[in-house]
């Protein structure tokens, strides 16, 4: 069953969601200094990131919260 | 003077921070050793709130706590105010102080004092990207941040 096909899936929100169902991420979660906000990176382009600053959130989203 | 958290460490901290939330932050220390960071932070497309980051004497020992004291009051998907519904697993909130609610961030076993207030500033904007999805949708903080 494919569940992204059926969790919905719209912005960084719907990224968790999924994740929580057990779902591969299909986005990288980075932290963009310059706008100082979070966002979603396709993982095909992670490796195009220009900003050095720029930091990858995923690892601390996923092990867990208290 | 500076307490238990080493002007070493300190530095570090603020260096970082600076770095990526210029201009958005404070960082005091008073005499008996306890940090506290306040730091305005943005929900992508949402709101803006402002944390209060408290780090005691034995900080990186310890972790950290963390309120949100902007906006004052915060309530559910319902409308019930979330300081009066702490402590709360579905909603990763701890027991609050007086005034704010207090957030969930890392669990005793992951933390480790190479942790910095940074980290504990991202996990807290994810909780708060949650909370953001929780109003819309209805479902429990848990379900975007496990449980």
């Amino acid at each position: 069953m494919d569940l992204s096909r059926q969790l919905p899936s719209a912005g960084i929100g719907g990224e968790l969601l999924l994740r929580t169902q057990g779902v591969p991420a299909r986005h990288r979660l980075e932290f963009d200094p310059q706008s100082g906000e979070l966002r979603l990176r396709p993982r095909a382009d992670a490796a195009q990131a220009t900003n050095p600053d720029t930091t990858y959130v995923d690892q601390i989203a996923s092990d867990g919260f208290a | 003077m500076l307490g238990p958290m080493e002007a070493s460490r300190r530095k570090i901290e603020e260096t970082v921070l600076a770095n990526t939330f210029t201009g958005a932050f404070t960082l005091v220390q008073d005499e008996r050793g306890t940090a506290r960071l306040e730091i305005d932070v943005k929900v992508p497309g949402g709101g803006s709130y402002r944390l209060l980051v408290v780090a005691e004497s034995d900080y990186p020992s310890s972790m950290p706590e963390v309120y949100v004291i902007q906006p004052l009051v915060l309530r559910d998907a319902h409308g019930r105010e979330l300081l009066s519904i702490s402590p709360s697993h579905q909603m990763h909130l701890l027991k609050p102080n007086s005034r704010f609610i207090r957030l969930c961030h890392y669990k005793p076993e992951a933390w480790h004092p190479n942790v910095t207030l940074y980290k504990v500033v991202l996990k807290c904007l994810i909780w708060l990207v949650a909370y953001e999805n929780h109003l819309q949708s209805g479902r429990p903080i848990t379900d975007y941040l496990g449980t």
